[in-house]
């Protein structure tokens, strides 16, 4: 008997636990010859606000120890574009479509998640207070705890789809950032984005972003991750996405025991853009391996 | 997409031939690139990112031949890869050099400084092939005669090719601008649509644009390198300014622009 590897998550069906993560695959286009979409729990588009945003000057990306710092600064098409030219593309694929959703000011938040109600192929909303590479819209909600609350209230009250909150780890302690969303009606959490960090050019003195400052992510913040996912799933009853790090089938189950009911792959996109795949089979393997019969056998099952 | 090494050796100073043994067939456009990522042991992070790295040309048996200049850290490790390791390749990706009618002027003009050489081997061959009876002038510069690479090969391409160095110390003392500022001014007709191929540092863009942008009849296209993680549009990290608003991606909208596009 195969194994089971579909899992519910704040009210929606994956057929699988593994997605793509915001930011990592655009709208899915262009992953598409490389990666068969149609085999993927969930895809987590681009973050998409109400107007279109031109993202930072370059350079944008340098790559560090294990990792890459980026500050893209969220170029996005904004919300009717999205709706009208890329959605259609999406809903073709079996899985679940999750819009990551930012603003500038709380209300924008509002008016971007109520547009989404009732468009079809539209299953959840990733909310972003997390990006650490815009002046607002991103970081200065997540790191903020009444500034999260607001967001998270704004959000629930505006719209009808299932309401994940994507956490920053910039943060001394992401569990009560967490027990705030849920306590505001999240369905469910993400966790983590980026590690705010810095490199700097010793020939030029110059920082090696335009932006000075920019995201970490990469296999290096993968002990981060796993341990925030950890804290968090210990914290609050909704479920986790788990991310940070994740290249091979084996991050992904460490982020599984630690308490995440799905992870998300980010940054291994772009090394390597089917590898989300070679993880869906992976992680099948795996359970045959170990004789499990369902994924939520994996679920927080750290032994300590 | 995992490939072989044929071989990888140094063709003077810094720089570097690599050739690539795909098992695929492989069609490329002059200007298109690879992203190359060391296939490490047990998959070792280091280097994490593949790097772009612009197609030289393709042999006779299918072999893609890339050259490299050692810069820095990915490419010492790349220098290190002997015959028979493997390489893992994602491509070719990216616009070519542009080459239809509409595009190519009377007069024919490519510049490279540098490692920029290596894809217009392929661009002068291609023209020269397509517009047999259109000249070709090729200025070719570099810091010294070490950076001065594919002389011979661009000599058979073109009908005269104009060499540059810094240190004066083969060809005319100066820059690839330099040269192309008197060949403009002194030999180049005006009445005629002239089109311009340049690929080299950014600095070195910037003063072309400069040059033939208050000229008329003078359309440029530029190669441009960029930071990138994926060269598949995914990370959007290879961002260039657009002229009118926003910007392009390298990576998918390039590496080949028309210089009046960009702002660099």
């Amino acid at each position: 008997m195969k194994p089971d590897l579909s899992i519910r998550i704040a009210g929606i069906d994956f057929q699988n636990p593994v997605t793509l993560a915001s930011g990592t695959a655009r709208y899915g286009e262009e992953i598409t010859e490389h990666c068969d979409l149609n085999r993927l729990g969930a895809i987590i588009v681009k973050g998409i606000a109400l107007k279109p945003t031109p993202g930072n000057p370059p350079p944008r990306i340098c790559e560090t120890p294990s990792g890459m710092l980026n500050a893209i600064g969220l170029p996005n098409i904004g919300v009717d574009a999205f709706i009208r030219d890329k959605l259609p593309f999406l809903r073709q694929f079996n899985p679940k479509v999750l819009v990551n959703i930012f603003g500038s000011t709380v209300d924008e938040y509002g008016e971007v998640a109520r547009r989404f109600n009732g468009v079809a192929g539209v299953h959840g909303l990733e909310v972003n207070i997390s990006c650490p590479n815009i002046k607002e819209g991103g970081i200065a909600f997540g790191t903020d705890i009444e500034s999260t609350r607001r967001v998270v209230q704004i959000v629930r009250k505006a719209t009808t789809l299932p309401v994940l909150i994507k956490l920053s780890p910039n943060v001394t302690d992401i569990a009560s950032f967490a027990r705030v969303c849920e306590d505001e009606g999240a369905d469910g959490l993400s966790v983590i984005n980026t590690l705010l960090g810095m490199s700097i050019d010793t020939e030029t003195w110059k920082p090696r972003l335009a932006n000075v400052t920019g995201g970490l992510s990469g296999p290096a913040i993968r002990p981060v991750a796993v341990r925030m996912v950890w804290q968090v799933y210990k914290a609050v009853k909704i479920p986790i996405i788990g991310m940070g790090g994740i290249f091979t089938v084996n991050d992904a189950v460490e982020f599984l025991l630690a308490g995440a009911s799905a992870v998300a792959v980010g940054t291994a996109n772009f090394i390597n853009p089917g590898v989300s795949i070679e993880i869906v089979e992976g992680l099948e393997k795996y359970m045959e391996d170990k004789g499990l019969n369902n994924i939520s056998e994996l679920i927080g099952a750290i032994k300590n | 997409m995992r490939v072989r090494i044929a071989s990888n050796s140094c063709i003077k100073g810094t720089y570097y031939r690599i050739v690539l043994e795909p098992s695929f067939k492989v069609n490329i456009a002059p200007g298109q690139f690879v992203m190359l990522r060391p296939a490490t042991p047990c998959n070792s992070y280091d280097p994490l990112l593949p790097r772009p790295f612009s197609i030289h040309r393709v042999d006779q048996s299918g072999n893609i031949e890339i050259l490299y200049k050692v810069v820095g850290r990915v490419t010492t490790i790349l220098s290190m890869i002997v015959e028979g390791d493997e390489v893992d390749i994602l491509g070719p990706l990216g616009n070519g050099f542009p080459v239809n009618r509409e595009v190519v002027g009377d007069n024919i003009l490519i510049i490279a400084g540098g490692i920029g050489a290596a894809p217009i081997i392929g661009l002068g061959e291609t023209l020269r092939t397509n517009y047999p009876d259109r000249p070709i002038v090729i200025i070719l510069g570099g810091r010294g005669e070490a950076d001065l690479l594919c002389v011979e090969d661009l000599k058979k391409t073109a009908a005269e090719v104009i060499i540059t160095t810094n240190d004066g110390s083969v060809g005319i003392k100066g820059y690839v601008t330099d040269a192309l500022e008197e060949y403009l001014s002194r030999r180049c007709d005006p009445g005629l649509r002239t089109t311009v191929y340049a690929c080299g540092p950014s600095p070195m863009l910037q003063k072309i644009s400069e040059i033939t942008g208050t000229r008329r009849n003078i359309e440029t296209y530029f190669s441009l390198e960029a930071n990138m993680a994926c060269g598949i549009g995914l990370c959007m990290g290879c961002a260039v300014k657009r002229r009118d608003r926003g910007y392009y991606l390298v990576c998918k909208d390039g590496p080949v622009f028309r210089g009046d596009t960009i702002v660099l």
